[in-house]
């Protein structure tokens, strides 16, 4: 029972990074209609960016997210204005899919010339302080970044539901060509939502950095898992996301205890299959903003 | 603004392609006449043009024609890599083995079956971004389950078919360009004949608008199902083909993203939905990223990146578009209805 | 105003005063009645007038103030017809475009919409419709123009084109116009 407790817990761990990342996703997808697949490799960018800060000038990881999601943001208003916002617009979408994988391609590379591929991990003084609960063993460290995802998770839903700009970005998820018709600026819309899913990038980045060792490969799985959390969480919703990513985090640390560690990654596409054919609007998205083109 | 496209116009540039298309055709066709192919660099520049543009086609039978976007192609082209190694490693067929056309053919079968089974579900169920996501997952999958194949699959380690090459065999690049060759002519053909025939006719009335084209009779199911058959079973026979240069798939090189995403962007460059298309963004690609290497060697993966982002940034509609901006012609709206 | 608008894009358009209630409404389904409203006082002089701008929506739909807080998908097709026209004039114009606001309404609700247009009118906005159930524009329209392949050919009040033999043979049904 204490084993399948503590499974329990470290799949809730794994699964709040998977849900911050898939917040992100979302709000990408939602209003520019692309599959980020850059986003895990964002996250592993931002992961070294925190453990260069930790290492070269002793910088707190936790501190430290005070300075990587503002510049988290700004890289993601620069990549908009700079790559993304004539493609977004485009009505093929390939485009903004390859410029995502030609950005992955990139920041994956010079991440392996920069930091090398020897994977990386920080030593934090406190990483080894832990709070036993009934037996179980938790440490300090995994449960604060289940607070980064529900922190994340409060404050982007506050920013959809009481902001002007984001009652725009859920505006725009549902009929970009609509919004300009209020006058709304639908590439600032695009352009604050994919800052913020980039912003999101570095809040999963820092988490990343405390908790697990990665290296400049781990962005594509990472990406795709955070796809796979979206879809059985539902397009569309935040807290649904967040879910999505703490269930599928669940999942595969069952599955690698009871089938094997090889087989963690059947389980989770196969779910990701079923769901896509079986559940479109996943377990807690709205069954009309799925968009049956 | 004209109303009336200018045909004179149009028939010139038909023409000037089709005198283009004739002359490489000869010059691809008769170069190991006059060329050593084995030594010399253009034969395995080529033999790789050719193996990235056969799955290229494919990619674009299906987002060109029919508007949908499959990011699964390297699972078919792993497949057939592996259906043409472990037929060979375990002897299954008595033939040949060494470029056998039954292990070629074989390769190019086993992508069709994964295809229908993965596609009735995906393509009755699901539509644009959705599929796309069914089609990765599809991939994800396909290539787990050859790294946990164990002995059977050979794991993360592959097959090593060097140690089973036929005897009296020698590994000679002049018959792996014959043979990619002749496979790339086949997949242009293919897809030539898949487009200006009836099914062609479906797939661009699918693409325009799939209700309406049910409403006419169309089975949309059926037609997307072929399409999305024909270029697994391509992108597999550019598996076998390739295996039997690389002589030891494993899940890590076959299944790899390159695979997936260097083709697609070799198309869009090219121009999707265009016969030509792949081919010229095949080439225009390739010899990038091979001078790329050349200039600054270790930077291979950083410049394809750049190459990319540069492309799409600034050539969004491929190097036809660019084409049609110059002589003024319009460009029927590619894949991707989102 | 007297400027030309072709080469500013929408949202000056909008902040010129010049809003669109799009065919089939567009409205924006997920998000609640008041945030649909919300939207249509997005650009910051709208902004200024918001509450005014709120109660003369609700003043001329009083049925958006009862279902403020539903979601909008949820509204009948009528309701959602207001909606749309209420967005717009969240926007403070000076004029609005209607096009064609009576698709999909049954006669009685369309009837009911076009009475709602008229009262807007009446506070002072102008309203250029685009409208199919040309019957019912001509009657409560103080200018009408006829197009035929992209101009006009034919102009004059709501009640001279009601009673012009052409347009009554070309569109309320009889034969040999020569329009």
């Amino acid at each position: 029972m204490v084993t399948f407790t503590q499974i329990l817990i470290n799949g809730i761990l794994l699964g709040s990074m998977y849900g911050i990342a898939a917040i992100g996703l979302s709000l990408i997808f939602g209003t520019m209609r692309i599959i980020f697949l850059a986003q895990g490799t964002m996250i592993v960018f931002f992961a070294y960016v925190v453990y260069w800060a930790f290492t070269l000038a002793g910088i707190d990881p936790y501190l430290c997210l005070f300075i990587v999601v503002p510049l988290a943001f700004v890289v993601g208003l620069g990549l908009f204005y700079l790559l993304f916002r004539k493609a977004a617009a485009l009505e093929d979408k390939n485009v903004s899919l390859l410029l995502a994988v030609g950005l992955m391609y990139l920041v994956e590379n010079l991440i392996l010339k920069i930091w090398s591929a020897t994977p990386r991990g920080l030593n934090i003084s406190y990483s080894s302080a832990t709070i036993v609960v009934g037996g179980l063993r938790v440490s300090w460290l995994r449960l604060a970044l289940l607070g980064l995802a529900l922190v994340s998770a409060l404050v982007v839903n506050l920013f959809l539901k009481k902001t002007r700009v984001g009652t725009a970005v859920r505006a725009a998820s549902e009929d970009m060509e609509a919004t300009p018709l209020q006058g709304i600026n639908s590439a600032w819309v695009c352009a604050v939502s994919f800052a913020i899913g980039i912003g999101l990038a570095g809040v999963a980045g820092a988490g990343m950095a405390t908790v697990y060792s990665f290296d400049y490969q781990f962005g594509f799985t990472f990406a795709l898992k955070a796809l796979v959390a979206l879809a059985l969480g539902g397009i569309g919703n935040v807290w649904g996301a967040l879910a999505g990513g703490l269930i599928l985090g669940i999942l595969e640390n069952l599955a690698a205890f009871y089938i094997g560690i090889g087989w963690i990654e059947i389980v989770s596409y196969g779910i990701f299959i079923l769901v896509l054919i079986f559940l479109p609007q996943g377990l807690f998205g709205r069954r009309g903003l799925v968009k049956k083109v | 603004m004209k109303l009336m496209p200018d045909f004179s116009n149009l028939n010139r540039r038909k023409l000037v392609w089709a005198s283009f298309t004739a002359i490489a055709v000869v010059f691809l066709g008769t170069l190991p006449f006059y060329y050593d192919v084995h030594n010399g660099q253009l034969g395995i520049f080529f033999f790789t043009v050719f193996i990235y543009g056969i799955v290229g086609q494919g990619w674009n039978l299906v987002a060109g024609y029919t508007g949908q976007i499959s990011l699964g192609q390297n699972a078919f082209f792993g497949l057939g890599a592996f259906t043409t190694a472990l037929l060979w490693v375990y002897g299954v067929t008595h033939t040949g083995y060494w470029f056998d056309p039954v292990l070629i053919i074989l390769s190019g079968v086993t992508p069709i079956i994964l295809a229908v089974i993965v596609g009735l579900p995906l393509l009755s169920r699901l539509r644009g971004d959705y599929f796309s996501f069914g089609t990765l997952g599809m991939g994800m999958i396909v290539s787990v389950l050859f790294l946990n194949g164990g002995d059977l699959t050979g794991g993360s380690e592959g097959k090593l078919l060097i140690k089973y090459m036929p005897e009296g065999v020698a590994f000679n690049l002049r018959t792996h360009y014959w043979v990619a060759f002749l496979a790339a002519v086949f997949a242009t053909a293919v897809v030539y004949f898949m487009t200006t025939s009836r099914v062609g006719l479906a797939l661009k009335a699918i693409r325009e608008d799939e209700v309406s084209a049910a409403s006419h009779g169309v089975n949309v199911l059926k037609y997307k199902i072929i399409a999305f058959a024909v270029a697994a079973s391509l992108a597999g026979i550019a598996g076998s083909i390739y295996t039997y240069y690389l002589l030891h798939p494993m899940p890590m090189n076959v299944f790899a993203q390159n695979w997936l995403f260097i083709p697609i962007l070799m198309v869009v460059l090219g121009g999707t939905g265009t016969m030509l298309g792949p081919w010229l963004g095949a080439l225009v690609i390739y010899a990038i990223a091979w001078y790329g290497d050349k200039f600054f060697a270790g930077w291979h993966p950083v410049i394809l990146g750049v190459i990319i982002i540069l492309v799409m940034r600034f050539l969004p509609s491929g190097i036809v578009g660019l084409g049609d901006k110059a002589t003024g012609l319009s460009r029927r709206g590619s894949a991707g209805r989102g | 105003m007297g400027k030309d608008l072709g080469k500013l894009n929408t949202t000056h358009r909008v902040d010129r005063g010049i809003v669109l209630v799009p065919e089939g409404r567009r409205l924006f389904q997920t998000l609640t009645v008041l945030e649909n409203l919300k939207l249509g006082a997005y650009l910051p002089k709208a902004r200024a007038s918001y509450d005014e701008s709120l109660e003369r929506v609700f003043g001329l739909f009083p049925v958006l103030k009862d279902r403020a807080n539903g979601k909008a998908g949820l509204l009948s097709g009528g309701e959602q017809q207001m909606l749309a026209i209420g967005r717009a004039v969240m926007a403070h114009p000076k004029l609005v475009l209607v096009d064609e606001a009576s698709l999909g309404l049954s006669p009685i609700l369309t009837r009911k919409i076009f009475e709602l247009i008229v009262a807007l009118n009446q506070q002072g906005t102008t309203v250029l419709l685009v409208e199919q159930n040309i019957h019912m524009a001509l009657k409560i329209c103080d200018k009408a123009y006829v197009m035929k392949t992209g101009s006009i050919v034919l102009s004059g009040s709501g009640k001279d084109l009601l009673a012009n033999e052409d347009v009554r043979k070309a569109y309320i049904g009889e034969r040999g116009s020569r329009l």
